[in-house]
């Protein structure tokens, strides 16, 4: 068994007692689900060969939708892709003319991540990287820094807005020789698509062209292409709560989001842009609904209708779909034998409740609240994290006395249950000891 | 014949030489020396064919109207260009400035062209690395178009020289100097070229010849000029560093007691002000703290707020700012010298052997970092409170006197017309301890002025009453009504921190209550006799409130016993109680009807309302007959938001499905083990080799790095921390960029350990488990 770094555990451990999901660490409490992973990894492989891959994972609310996007997030991130991820709201579309569309770009820029810096903020990074390397380059083969630099450069120059962005990528670094972090700011500022208007940024750079709602994709194209110039494998776009998109009450505008869609599905399904990925979250409805839905536009409605044989538990994951099933009791069981491992640091001799205890946790949960309890876990996990961190801190406390305790509430707000949870068995612990 | 010899050798060498230029300018300023062999040995060339060329007449004058030998060049249209590039390699160019500064008192016309003054004429000035022709240089010589339609048009390249640039360029240039150097649209080539001139005069010329000091402030206050008229930040750039480099041999102590320079940008002032400020251990002033903030570029621009409505923002950060750190945050004393390096902007000066950097006896508190996010935090702070205030400034047609704006602001920023009567109220309840009533009405005479008053505008104004302390009955948190006219409204003494929307259901039920109680004791018209601590009091019994909840209520009370009270509005949250909750409500309303030990026919008829209102059997009544009083024990407590769930199914599990989905959970485990720790699996084989880092050379690099980053990491791994400034002076020693080169680092060691060697951003820890674990082996 391999050891579990403490600092995964204490990560996933708060995460999951506030009710959030990790950031790090999914692996560790991953249940089922293996085709799915099965079918991600080999899109995530693909892009660091070069290709392209576009997925739409569908689930209800609390099937654990954002859980694997964060997975997937996190296997890209150790196979070496730059990860960018944002959730849809909104004010951060695909789509849109009031600069929705930058904004959720401005997002998406903001929270480039690479495996060293998981926490994103590393757009700078990976311009630098770029930098760096072509520096080490330059000194091994002998020719100056900037002929290299161009040389790599006019690669971009043959993708939509590639020249503009090459000139500010040169602007980088030609700022940093000079010490100018004006300079270097103002470029940074205009990767990130924090220019508002033309007039402003071609007073900083001298260039023509701003990220804007228009061209926000073809953005995202060159930063993959670049982010495989710096020396990485590709680029991952992750985008979460789509059914914002299904909000939108307007019909033309919402048809413009899905023509979006339909253009990225398009590009990566046919003329394959070089290491980039997209992976969208996002509930049945918004797949499924045929007067709101994707299913409303029928270009879209056509590529990704699911294969009428995989039903009953039979699933096609070669198709974009991906559909994500809520847990099963049986899976919440293995779900809990998980955090009991993790909570003990993988050492079986550490248990600090045995199957029968996990039973009876479940069985009280299903008393109180019903199906609820692993349909939508959250404040359940919540819970058996609080119950467990009570058991770890009491040693000699009975778990029986404790389970009747517990208080578990259909999700909610999750915050008054910490408190409620120990203080209620800190008042029966005192009692105990007296 | 010597012209055409000249001809056929100037093209010759010129070939050579623009091949050069072309192929390596920026190459020239960046590796000088290497090049400069190259334009060394073209230049003994042409040496050597120079004895049979005429000599070019030196300029000696100011303002040589057609020199002689104009005319016969510009006949030969290619040969001016030609002999214009063999000027860069003529050693023979002037090095002594004074013959050709055209000063500010004088005019001098080039080409037609009256141009005015603090310009460079001539034809042979060196510039200061002594390689070239003077940028700023303007030779009358050279062609330039007459008229340029526009002046914003970009027509020269990076870094400039008016013997460079085409004749349109130079066209253009002496056409903004004739027009009073003042066009705004003007390409900012334009403004450098001038530019050039005047940093030369004041920071290279003063060195060798006398410049006297008139002539240096005017110069400053020209280039302050430019300033107001350009704001290509570039330019603004320079211009500030500049004047910087001006003022600062004079800057005197204790920056920090006046304000900073106003405008956008963060200049030596700045720095200095700052620096004096740590130096002096004084807390830093909230304007300082701004100017900063304001300035700093590495951690992004402040949010829309600050930027929307700067001077709320600024008057919001002083007060916050205050409230955090009293008189203010005392900077550290770092050890990082203020050092302010001078990066001129013209070519003129690069490779010249002076340093223009100046070294102050300041610790350089801008490198640090920590002192800045404190600030940060703050305004961020004041902009999440600014926020809603800065859209509603967004839309159009907005009045910001209006009430719509003032419900967005923040209590603290209220203009003091209207905080003068919420002061004067918040002194009466705090004095009395009591609750006061008014009427409405009284109310709207001094709340800034609105169309409508809807709930939504009610309701933030009351939030904002909550800023000051104030609490207000009714409020459409606890389900009021926005007051119209008559209706009278009470203020109670609130906590700031009181969040309204958190009134609990409990608290809506009691009022509720209260507000039937109170019909049913003042239906005979004698609500005077109602004690209102001991009403509340027995609410409390079944009912137990918070003191925030208590204080409200009495105020509720206040203003229901002011008025007639009404016994509609409730039908909803009547509809949502269970039948049990309503007979308490109802049993609780008698009892109060009862403790005059009697109730009246007029009480009774209430009673009777009440209870239909409440859906309970009014046959209860009949029980207690106005002749007959009787006590009524209340008991229990509504439990109207927490129905009792009907009892589940049983529970079962399927053992089946359950070591299926082991197994399958086990299969992902081994999956995603071996992507999260591949690298692990192979560590076995050390592959960590920190050898002596003096040995880098020819060592191997640690972890297959090159020599420059091996060194770096060895260097690194020295410490446990490094502070991100230690960190930048690192990068700047070895000139390379401090994220790129970490990133490197970091990656190159995943790969090797699996794990990784830096981590955090400010301060960096090290992973020294790394070292050992090497020693081990």
């Amino acid at each position: 068994m391999n050891e579990i770094r403490p600092r995964d555990r204490d990560a996933v451990l708060q995460a999951l007692r506030a009710g959030v999901v990790p950031r790090v660490g999914q692996h560790l409490v991953q249940v089922g689900r293996a085709a799915e992973l099965d079918a991600l990894l080999k899109d995530i492989e693909r892009i660091a060969d070069g290709g392209a891959a576009f997925r739409l994972i569908v689930g209800e609310y609390g099937a654990g939708k954002t859980f694997f996007l964060n997975l997937v997030r996190s296997i890209a991130l150790e196979k070496r892709l730059v990860v960018m991820n944002a959730d849809l709201t909104p004010d951060r579309r695909l789509h849109a003319t009031g600069g929705q569309a930058r904004s959720l770009f401005n997002e998406l820029a903001r929270s480039t991540a690479t495996r060293t810096r998981t926490d994103g903020g590393a757009l700078p990074v990976v311009v630098e990287k770029f930098v760096t390397n072509a520096k080490s380059e330059a000194k091994a083969t002998g020719r100056p820094t900037e002929e290299v630099i161009q040389d790599k450069l006019s690669a971009l120059s043959e993708l939509v807005g590639g020249y503009d962005f090459a000139i500010v990528v040169d602007i980088y670094w030609k700022s940093f020789e000079e010490k100018n972090t004006d300079g270097m700011a103002s470029a940074v500022r205009w990767l990130r698509g924090e220019f508002g208007t033309k007039t402003e940024a071609r007073a900083a750079l001298g260039v023509r062209e701003i990220v804007d709602d228009a061209n926000m994709y073809d953005q995202l194209k060159l930063l993959a292409r670049f982010v495989r110039l710096a020396g990485y494998a590709g680029l991952l776009v992750c985008l979460d709560e789509m059914v914002n998109l299904f909000k939108l009450s307007n019909t033309q505008s919402r048809n413009s989001n899905y023509e979006q869609i339909l253009r990225i599905l398009n590009d990566t399904l046919q003329y394959a842009p070089e290491g980039l990925g997209f992976v969208l979250g996002g509930t049945p409805e918004f797949l499924t609904d045929s007067r709101r839905g994707l299913y409303s536009y029928a270009a879209l409605a056509s590529r990704l209708s699911e294969n009428a044989f995989a039903r009953d538990g039979r699933v096609d994951l070669t198709g974009p779909v991906v559909r994500l099933g809520s847990l099963t009791p049986e899976e919440f069981l293995i779900l809990l034998q998980k955090l009991r491992n993790l909570f003990a640091f993988g050492d079986s001799a550490k248990y600090l409740l045995r199957d029968e205890g996990l039973m009876a946790f479940m069985e009280h949960c299903h008393r109180r609240i019903g199906e609820a309890y692993f349909r939508t876990p959250r404040t359940t996990i919540t819970s058996f994290i609080n119950l467990l961190a009570v058991l770890d801190q009491n040693p000699g406390a009975d778990w029986r006395a404790l389970i009747g305790n517990v208080k578990v509430e259909p999700d909610k707000v999750p915050t008054t249950l910490d408190n409620a949870v120990t203080t209620e068995a800190g008042d029966e612990l005192a009692s105990f000891k007296l | 014949m010597a012209r055409q010899r000249k001809t056929s050798l100037g093209l010759l060498s010129g070939l050579v030489v623009l091949v050069l230029v072309a192929y390596g300018i920026h190459l020239v300023l960046a590796y000088w020396q290497v090049t400069l062999t190259f334009f060394v040995i073209a230049g003994a060339l042409w040496l050597g064919h120079k004895s049979q060329v005429p000599k070019a007449k030196p300029q000696s004058g100011q303002t040589p109207q057609s020199p002689p030998s104009t005319a016969p060049r510009k006949a030969v249209g290619v040969s001016v260009r030609l002999t214009s590039s063999l000027d860069q390699l003529r050693t023979d160019l002037k090095q002594d400035p004074r013959p050709f500064w055209v000063d500010a008192n004088r005019n001098v016309t080039i080409r037609g062209r009256a141009v005015g003054g603090m310009l460079y004429v001539g034809e042979d000035l060196a510039a200061l690395s002594g390689y070239s022709v003077e940028p700023a240089l303007i030779n009358p010589n050279l062609s330039a178009v007459t008229q340029v339609q526009d002046l914003s048009e970009r027509r020269m390249g990076y870094w400039p020289s008016y013997n460079g640039i085409s004749p349109e360029a130079r066209g253009a240039y002496l056409q903004w100097l004739s027009a009073g150097r003042k066009d705004p649209n003007a390409d900012i080539g334009l403004v450098f070229l001038y530019f050039y001139g005047l940093e030369r005069r004041v920071l290279a010329d003063t060195l060798s010849v006398p410049v006297p000091a008139a002539e240096i402030a005017a110069i400053s206050a020209e280039v302050q000029r430019l300033l107001g008229i350009y704001s290509n930040s570039s330019f603004r750039h320079y211009a500030n560093n500049f004047l910087g480099v001006l003022e600062a041999k004079n800057l005197p102590g204790g920056l920090y007691r006046s304000s900073p320079p106003s405008g956008p940008g963060f200049f030596l002032r700045h720095k200095v002000g700052l620096a004096q400020c740590a130096q002096d251990g004084v807390p830093l002033p909230a304007d300082w703290a701004i100017a900063w903030l304001e300035g700093d570029t590495n951690s992004g621009s402040l949010p829309t707020p600050a930027r929307r409505c700067p001077s709320e923002f600024r008057r919001l950060f002083v007060i916050r700012y205050a409230q955090a750190y009293g008189e203010g945050l005392i900077l550290p004393k770092n050890k990082t010298r203020l050092r302010f390096d001078y990066h001129a902007a013209s070519a003129s000066f690069h490779g010249w052997k002076h340093s223009l950097g100046i070294e102050f006896d300041l610790p350089d508190v801008t490198v640090l970092s920590s002192p800045l996010k404190k600030l940060r935090v703050i305004a961020e702070e004041c902009c999440v409170e600014l926020s809603g205030y800065s859209r509603r400034l967004a839309k159009p047609g907005i009045d910001r006197d209006s009430l719509e704006c003032i419900a967005d602001l923040p209590y603290s920023l209220w203009p003091d017309k209207y905080r003068g009567p919420v002061e004067k109220i918040r002194a009466m309840v705090a004095t009395s301890g009591q609750p006061l009533a008014v009427p409405f009405e009284s109310v709207l005479k001094w709340i800034p002025p609105h169309t409508t008053l809807g709930k939504s505008l009610w309701r933030s104004f009351v939030a904002r009453l909550g800023e000051a302390g104030i609490g207000i009955e009714p409020d459409p948190a606890s389900g009021g009504q926005v007051p119209k006219g008559e209706t009278r409204v009470a203020f109670f003494p609130s906590t700031p921190r009181e969040r309204t929307d958190e009134i609990s259901a409990r608290y809506r039920a009691a009022a509720m209550t209260l507000q039937l109680a109170v019909a049913v004791a003042s239906a005979d018209g004698e609500t005077h006799e109602i004690d209102r601590t001991a009403l509340i009091g027995r609410l409390e019994e079944w009912l137990p409130l918070t003191a925030i909840e208590k204080a409200r209520l009495n105020a509720h009370l206040r203003r229901i016993m002011a008025d007639r009270p009404k016994i509609t509005g409730f039908k909803s949250q009547i509809e949502a109680m269970n039948k049990s909750a309503r007979e308490v409500v109802g049993k609780f309303v008698v009892s109060v009807a009862q403790t005059d030990g009697s109730i009246t026919k007029a009480e009774h008829k209430m009673l009777e309302r009440i209870f239909k209102l409440l859906n309970l059997d009014t046959a209860a009544l009949s029980a207690i007959t106005p002749e007959e009083p009787r006590t009524v024990v209340v008991a229990g407590k509504t439990d109207s938001d927490h129905p009792i769930r009907s009892p589940a199914p049983a529970f079962v599990l399927d053992a089946n499905r359950i070591s299926q989905l082991q197994a399958e959970t086990e299969r992902v485990a081994a999956l995603l083990t071996g992507i999260f720790s591949e690298e692990e699996r192979e560590s076995p084989t050390p592959s960590v080799q920190l050898e002596n880092p003096e040995h880098e050379g020819d060592a191997p690099g640690l972890w297959g790095l090159d020599a420059m980053h091996s060194g770096l990491a060895a260097k690194l791994l020295e410490r446990a921390h490094w502070t991100r400034t230690e960190l930048e002076e690192l990068a700047e020693d070895r000139q390379i960029m401090l994220d790129g080169a970490l990133e490197t680092i970091n990656e190159a060691c995943l790969d090797a350990t699996g794990q990784s060697l830096l981590d955090g951003n400010d301060p960096v820890e090290v992973n020294r488990e790394l070292v050992r674990e090497d020693q081990a082996v």
